[in-house]
């Protein structure tokens, strides 16, 4: 059973590209999309379990330059589309 | 690690394998129309008894080749059950089985649709040969784009408006060079009425109950797969073709099928192949993508027939053959015809906006997510820890229609405290 969660990050200005790059560079990031608002990028990630979420989040996106500030929200429960 | 369905961004992009079996699959149809039509102005010339040869020698050869699919291979799926090779063709084959409840029902719709449109599919490469077949066919778009205009339950916006003109009149540009000349105008409208109404329904229903079929889970949670919805809707549109060519076979059909058999049966073999792995392809992009862009993409055929025809016309002018003049107008009026189909579709796939929603809920009330995931342009819904209670994908056509879905219905439901929403400006799945 795996563990799915979105992370948001807010990025240093003109650093977007590069904290896409590095994001992409992560096998465990499914997604990233780039949106207007609060936060500059949202990922989604599937880990094999939170140790795992935490030692991806700690010890490569955490890392990675330019980024300012995440919050990982950690799916509890996905319903798709009808 | 990430399951298979969820590839890595920096790998093999979920959208490029979208992309490429559409489009595969529009190249490999044009191949085998063009080996059909030589079978059939050479060596079975009754459109209803070469159908029937046709398909009962397909039946047979796809059935051998799914029953070569079980063949095991090393390791396992992340479900825990064996690898074979029909895994690597689709992700949710396991064996050959027969489909049961409602996937049942869609797969016999699926068939007796397909029945339809292959008998039609038959007589009219009779009447006029593959250069017609293949652009006239994409017509089916126009149908496919208006189901998913009803099934959105919106007005269509402008930029859909657009494409279908563009499709329509591509389609009918594509057409162009292939119905002037032979033929009387009695002939041409006969055949515009047959490709537009029967056919086109007919294949537009079938696509649309083989994606139901594809995309309707059983009691077990599991999802069908495209090799079992080929081989059982083959048995059907087999079953069907017979019947349809039985008369034709009492009068004289088995003499004819008996005297050339043995030439046709290696271009039938090598053409009902091809069709089984373009349906296959073509399949699985229905169950990643919409009808109308997998059908739109798959429509490439129209263009890519037109140098294979080149090609047969140098061993066999007497079927392939056009003139010199001819060729020139037809390569302009196919590329241009083809290109109008191709932006149109390109048109429609960028004018989607995608944006994400937080949603808190309030407190003391129940989350209703039946509510959300009944609404268009839902795609999914997640709970999840944090600050929010929910977050909410949507895909809709412009950023007005999400506003409206947003405010008109999201906004509206007892539960809901907060919504904020960020717009998507770029993705890489």
């Amino acid at each position: 059973m795996t563990v799915s969660a979105y992370i948001f990050f807010t990025v240093d200005l003109g650093k977007t590209q590069d904290v896409i790059n590095a994001l992409r560079a992560i096998p465990n990031i499914v997604n990233v999309a780039v949106v207007t608002g609060e936060y500059d990028i949202v990922t989604r990630i599937i880990v094999d379990d939170l140790e795992e979420l935490f030692q991806v989040t700690t010890e490569h996106i955490h890392l990675i330059e330019g980024i300012t500030e995440t919050q990982t929200a950690v799916i509890e429960k996905e319903v798709l589309k009808e | 690690m990430p399951a298979p369905e969820n590839r890595p961004v920096s790998r093999f992009r979920k959208k490029s394998t979208f992309y490429s079996l559409a489009l595969a699959s529009g190249i490999i149809t044009s191949i085998y129309v063009v080996l059909d039509d030589f079978v059939n102005f050479k060596l079975i010339t009754d459109p209803f008894v070469f159908g029937a040869f046709e398909m009962v020698v397909g039946f047979i050869v796809t059935f051998i080749l799914v029953l070569f699919l079980h063949i095991p291979r090393k390791g396992k799926t992340r479900t825990g059950r064996k690898f074979n090779l029909g895994y690597k063709l689709d992700g949710n084959f396991q064996r050959l089985k027969l489909p049961r409840g409602k996937v049942a029902l869609y797969t016999l719709l699926a068939g007796l649709f397909a029945t339809g449109s292959t008998i039609l599919y038959f007589y009219l490469l009779n009447r006029k040969g593959s250069s017609v077949i293949m652009p006239f066919s994409q017509f089916v778009l126009i149908y496919l784009l208006i189901g998913d205009a009803i099934s959105d339950r919106e007005k269509p916006v402008i930029v859909e408006i657009q494409s279908i003109a563009m499709i329509a009149f591509g389609v009918i540009i594509a057409s162009i060079s292939s119905v002037g000349g032979n033929g009387s105008f009695t002939d041409f409208l006969i055949d515009v009425v047959l490709i537009m109404v029967p056919f086109s329904l007919f294949s537009a229903f079938y696509i649309y109950f083989q994606k139901k079929a594809l995309t309707t889970k059983n009691r077990e949670g599991k999802l069908y797969d495209s090799i079992n919805l080929r081989i059982w809707t083959m048995l059907i549109i087999t079953i069907g073709q017979t019947i349809a060519a039985a008369p034709a076979l009492s009068n004289g059909g088995f003499v004819e099928v008996s005297n050339s058999w043995k030439i046709a049966l290696f271009p039938v073999i090598v053409s009902m192949l091809l069709a089984f792995i373009s349906i296959v392809f073509y399949t699985r992009a229905l169950t990643m993508g919409k009808m109308s862009i997998v059908r739109a993409l798959s429509s490439v055929s129209v263009v890519t027939t037109f140098p294979i025809l080149g090609l047969a016309s140098i061993w066999l002018p007497e079927i392939f053959g056009f003139g010199a003049e001819n060729l020139m107008l037809d390569v302009v009026l196919k590329l241009s015809g083809s290109l109008l189909i191709i932006i149109g579709v390109i048109a429609l796939a960028l004018s989607e906006t995608k944006s994400i929603l937080l949603v808190k809920a309030k407190q003391g009330f129940a989350i209703n997510v039946e509510e959300l995931t009944k609404m268009k342009g839902i795609e999914s819904v997640s709970f999840i820890t944090g600050k929010y209670d929910l977050l909410i994908n949507i895909k809709m056509r412009s950023i007005g229609k999400a506003f409206s879905l947003v405010e008109k219905s999201i906004a509206k439901l007892s539960w809901i405290d907060d919504v904020i929403t960020f717009q998507i400006m770029k993705e890489f799945e």
